[in-house]
């Protein structure tokens, strides 16, 4: 398990009514089981269709919800549309 | 004056050539010679409107027809073209864009740039949909459109006045009801990358301003009230605008994403994904990013957001400056966050909401200043001439912007754009433009259709021009990708085409960013089943050069691909389909192909710099380039142009614009 900092933006940070909290978590996937666990199905849903960021970079490049956490990751929940 | 030429009929064209029972109402266009001060009409005949419709295609066969080759940009012989297309003004969302063409000051080639603001809306409603200008005025002068009569009033007064100062005065001059079309000390001064100013939009790229200070033209301003709008199916029109706009609201991008964030949401999406410029290009990722993220600036200093006339979307941001929290001013675009945040690596928003203001003001395009203050900053780091500015040290940028606008000292020389620097000073490789035109924020080693897309468009260094492909690469729900050619010809080729046609009807191109299923949003880039359809875009070539071949068959309207077809077609009267309406937009682009190699641009300018071709942004992956020369040759074909990039007399005469000059 790793100590980590997961971050919220829009939506997601509105319903959860924070901006940041810390998990102790080993993937991606954990953070998303402990943010269903914490504040429920619907906001666990909203989450998994973010924009998923670990560091900054984007878990499409990694392994996805299995992407491995160490000590000190942040990983950050971003609203996914965008244009201009 | 006579009109332009007539065309030969021509094969492939037949569904816009269908005559139809009700009358059409033709465009009214206008020629003024500011050399002599004269106003003629300038008839656009029925075949012109059903072949170029209006906008940029229309001005693209104008700009072709009416000017000799060879011309200089800046010379009084030069022709600059403002006009609208038939959605301007009928209420359809998003309609309030209108264009401006013209000879593309940096690259030499064409330019045509799409603006917001008040006064397309009020050029349509005077009863003009198109002034074309040529020669130059001995004095500074305002073209003055009142209703439907056209003069010229003295500019002196204006003249050196910055953008929100000439507004003002025009307002205290000659009263309320005004819509203006100015520029500012830049364009007066020939700045290379002046733009002009509808309201606070600005027609920004390739040097419009430039064209009209140096015809000593402050600008145009129209009183138009009294025209109704022609809508030739009255009541399907406004049903079908109804249907739209909600459909607009519902999608995640036009009607969630765009209002909350603006262009400015992109930020993180495209840091996250390797696509966003930093240090003049040579990375795509910037560790504060988020400082400068359209959440931030939503979170941070948002006063409220706005909307160009009839846009459901409404995507501009009104922001407080801390210092001065009374004051509310026009928020950055994405590009100008980009491009003098991370890709001058400067994380400071206050600073950069500062230089776009200061931009505006002094009319600018701040995508190709920010490219060349970003060059300047690195050539002076490889030991080269020092303009005095530095990565992360935004007050000596602010400090330059008026001297470049007023073109003092050295600063005269910046406004000259990067092409013309890097061949004084050296600094080619880095220096980040396709044509000549500096390129707008998306890092194409991580997103490659869109580099292909910025070497091919016909404007040069412009992601919506170029077809944009990032929207699929990198910076949306999609992934399609972003390190490989497969099917990026074929895409970037129809996305092209669509857009200039979004163009040409007189609509904003962010109206058609919902071309991304809504169901996409709610699985997300991580679900199993968009994970699968990136895979299967990368198939879809062959799929896409059959679509774009055989565009004239697609024979239907749907509010999911382009909404705008039907509008037109309800607008306009004509049989305007998804498949026609696509081959109006190939039409412009090829118009627009053959104004460039007119005027001597040719294949080896379909390039990118070296840094983006050759250097990898990540030593460790081979893939991190854009193979240009791979996707090149494949897209060529596609468009049914010859190897040297020279569209056949095949092609043209499928499209119905063979001849003419
Ligand atoms: S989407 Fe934005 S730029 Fe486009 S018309 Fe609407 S408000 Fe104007």
């Amino acid at each position: 398990m790793a100590q980590i900092t997961a971050t919220y933006k829009a939506d997601l940070a509105e319903g959860i009514g924070a901006k940041s909290e810390g998990f102790d978590a080993a993937t991606v996937g954990d953070v998303l089981g402990q943010i269903k666990a914490r504040h429920g199905k619907d906001t666990c849903k909203l989450a998994r269709t973010m924009l998923i960021t670990l560091n900054g970079l984007s878990i499409q490049k990694e392994r996805r919800f299995a992407t491995r956490l160490k000590d000190g990751d942040v990983v950050g929940f971003f609203p996914l549309a965008a244009g201009g | 004056m006579s009109g332009v030429p007539e065309m030969p009929e021509a094969a492939g064209i037949s569904e816009m050539s269908k005559v139809s029972d009700k009358k059409l109402a033709l465009p009214r266009y206008a020629l003024v010679d500011l050399s002599c001060g004269t106003v003629e009409p300038l008839p656009i005949s029925e075949q012109y409107y059903r072949l170029f419709l209006g906008g940029k295609t229309l001005a693209a066969r104008l700009l072709l027809d009416l000017t000799e080759p060879g011309i200089d940009a800046l010379a009084p012989e030069a022709v600059c073209i403002i006009n609208t297309g038939p959605l301007n003004g009928t209420g359809a969302p998003s309609s309030s864009r209108f264009n401006l063409s013209f000879k593309n000051v940096l690259t030499g080639g064409i330019a045509s740039t799409n603006c917001g603001g008040p006064f397309g809306y009020s050029l349509r409603r005077s009863g003009y949909d198109g002034i074309v200008i040529r020669g130059a005025a001995a004095e500074p002068v305002l073209l003055e459109i009142n209703e439907d009569v056209i003069s010229l009033r003295d500019g002196a007064e204006y003249w050196g006045s910055e953008v929100g100062h000439t507004q003002q005065l025009i307002e205290e001059n000659l009263g309320k009801g005004y819509a203006a079309f100015i520029i500012g000390p830049a364009g007066e001064n020939l700045v290379s990358f002046a733009g002009v100013a509808s309201g606070e939009r600005i027609a920004g790229r390739c040097g419009g301003g430039a064209v009209f200070g140096s015809k000593n033209l402050k600008g145009l301003i129209c009183k138009g009230r009294s025209r109704e709008i022609p809508v030739y199916h009255k009541e399907g029109f406004k049903k079908y605008v109804a249907k739209w706009s909600s459909f607009l609201k519902a999608h995640p991008t036009t009607g969630s994403a765009l209002p909350r964030y603006g262009s400015a949401g992109i930020i993180n999406k495209a840091n996250a994904t390797e696509s966003l410029p930093t240090r003049n290009f040579s990375r795509g990722f910037f560790a504060e990013a988020d400082k400068v993220s359209g959440e931030t600036l939503a979170e941070t200093v948002l006063a409220t957001n706005k909307g160009c006339v009839s846009c459901p979307i409404r995507c501009e941001r009104r922001v407080r400056l801390e210092n001065d929290p009374n004051k509310v001013i026009k928020g950055p675009e994405y590009e100008t966050l980009g491009l003098f945040g991370p890709n001058i690596e400067n994380s400071d928003l206050e600073a950069i909401i500062k230089i776009n203001y200061l931009c505006d003001e002094l009319g600018m395009d701040t995508i190709s200043l920010a490219g060349t203050l970003a060059w300047a900053m690195e050539l002076h780091e490889h030991g080269g001439k020092d303009f005095g500015v530095r990565f992360g040290d935004t007050q000596s940028v602010i400090d330059l912007i008026p001297r470049i606008a007023r073109c003092e000292g050295d600063a005269a020389e910046l406004a000259r754009g990067v092409k013309w620097l890097a061949a004084q000073y050296g600094g080619e490789e880095y220096a980040i433009h396709a044509k000549g035109l500096e390129l707008a924020s998306y890092e194409p080693r991580r997103s490659v259709g869109m580099g292909l897309g910025y070497a091919t468009s016909n404007r040069g260094g412009c992601h919506l021009n170029g077809g944009y492909l990032a929207l699929l690469e990198s910076i949306n729900v999609l992934s399609m990708g972003p390190n490989s050619p497969a099917a990026k010809p074929q895409w970037t080729a129809f996305i092209q085409n669509a857009l200039d046609a979004v163009s040409s009807a007189g609509c904003c191109l962010f109206s058609a960013l919902t071309f991304i299923p809504s169901g996409f949003y709610s699985l997300g880039p991580n679900h199993w089943f968009v994970r699968a359809v990136n895979r299967i875009l990368l198939g879809t070539g062959p799929m896409m050069s059959l679509t774009i071949s055989l565009s004239s068959a697609l024979r239907f309207n749907t509010l999911f691909l382009f909404p705008h077809a039907e509008a037109a077609r309800l607008a306009t009267g004509l049989p305007v389909y998804t498949g026609t309406f696509a081959l109006m937009g190939e039409r412009c682009f090829n118009l627009e192909r053959l104004y460039s190699l007119r005027e001597g641009l040719s294949a080896a300018d379909d390039s990118l710099p070296r840094r983006l071709t050759d250097e990898l942004q990540d030593p460790n992956d081979p893939r991190s380039v854009v193979p240009l020369a791979k996707m090149l040759k494949k897209y060529y074909r596609v468009r049914g142009w010859d190897e040297q990039g020279v569209p056949t007399p095949k092609k043209l005469r499928n499209l119905g614009i063979e001849g003419g000059r």
